[in-house]
């Protein structure tokens, strides 16, 4: 497993969009995960939502980005299977990512304080 | 000629309200797209949704105490970039996505046939017995409690498998095949252990295929010819 992109858990993610420094996922991968580490209090939050996208690299080295994959997500909620408010993540098949730039986009209602990993295996 | 699977690709979102994800390739023009979407807990799947200007209609859905499952599929696709949502409950859940494009499907009213079930034994079959040969034959299963690694059953490939092994314990799993002969079409799946499995098949109607065609008698009109012994048709 190789870990592309890490955001520890004190950082503090601005209201608005922001847009993640540019990584490269390594050949031969077969899958790909994006996992939150949102603070408790933000977890709680029934006014916080973000959306999370994953874009990549057209061609390489165009500079030119597509959308990949991404989630929804809203605070305040506890999941009626575990009776937590859970952490979000997500995982997709590699497709098209191998040996591909790309960037973590992010929007959020407002300021979160979360940490965020990329693995790739 | 079959249908086949021209790309498909899958995705999981644990704690999410959606989850989004592209194809890898354009779609080509009158493909006939499928959306397989389940979520836990239940009773809070809707239908799927992309960025395409596709027309998007439900072939067949399950809802049961263990999760649900539906299939939305296109009929005739839009070409381009393609982005598929599946849309679960507004305040969390845990989201699958399994997409496929295929081709050499009929490009209006594809469903032929469906079925779903509810139990451990890992087999679903559809409810009618109208499927030809050569029909695309979509199978669905979700798995919770444990997130069992669902392995293919005999005669399906183009297998997609998502596992949350983490944080929630749920497992989902398609296959794919083009029916081999007409009639009730059948799906197993390998490696669950005890779990009751929600479980879906669909069948979409070849565009032109074997079974359609069983028998050709050549009577000449008048004043032709009958074809000359030794001759074969390809079709």
């Amino acid at each position: 497993m190789a870990t592309l992109l890490t955001l520890p858990g004190n950082t503090v993610l601005p209201a608005g969009a922001f847009t993640s420094a540019n990584f490269t996922f390594p050949s031969g991968i077969n899958s790909v995960t994006t996992q939150f580490a949102i603070s408790s209090a933000d977890l709680a939050d029934a006014a916080a939502s973000m959306t999370f996208e994953l874009w990549r690299e057209t061609s390489p080295g165009s500079g030119l980005f597509t959308f990949d994959h991404g989630f929804t997500w809203k605070g305040g909620a506890v999941s009626p299977k575990t009776g937590l408010a859970g952490q979000p993540s997500m995982t997709v098949d590699v497709g098209p990512l191998a040996n591909t730039k790309c960037q973590v986009r992010l929007t959020l209602s407002k300021s979160i304080t979360s940490g965020v990993t990329v693995t790739s295996a | 000629m079959s249908a086949a699977v021209v790309q498909h690709r899958s995705t999981t979102g644990i704690n999410v309200t959606s989850v989004a994800l592209a194809f890898s390739s354009n779609v080509t023009a009158g493909s006939l797209l499928a959306y397989l979407s389940s979520d836990f807990p239940t009773g809070t799947i809707l239908a799927a949704t992309d960025n395409n200007s596709n027309t998007i209609a439900l072939a067949a859905s399950v809802a049961t105490t263990d999760g649900d499952n539906r299939c939305d599929y296109v009929a005739s696709a839009n070409s381009g970039a393609t982005t598929v949502t599946g849309h679960g409950n507004a305040g969390g859940a845990d989201m699958f996505l399994h997409i496929y494009e295929i081709s050499g499907c009929v490009t209006s009213s594809p469903v032929r046939d469906s079925g779903n079930a509810h139990s451990a034994t890992g087999s679903v079959s559809t409810a009618g017995s109208t499927s030809l040969t050569g029909d695309a034959v979509l199978a669905f299963f979700s798995d919770s409690p444990q997130p069992d690694t669902l392995t293919v059953g005999a005669g399906y490939s183009q297998t997609e498998l998502q596992r949350d092994a983490v944080t929630n314990n749920e497992s989902c799993f398609s296959e794919f095949k083009a029916a081999t002969a007409g009639g009730t079409q059948t799906a197993t799946c390998g490696g669950n252990a005890t779990d009751v499995l929600v479980m879906l098949i669909v069948t979409f109607k070849v565009a032109s295929g074997a079974g359609l065609l069983t028998n050709l008698d050549f009577v000449p009109g008048a004043g032709g010819e009958a074809v000359p012994s030794g001759n074969s048709v390809s079709y």
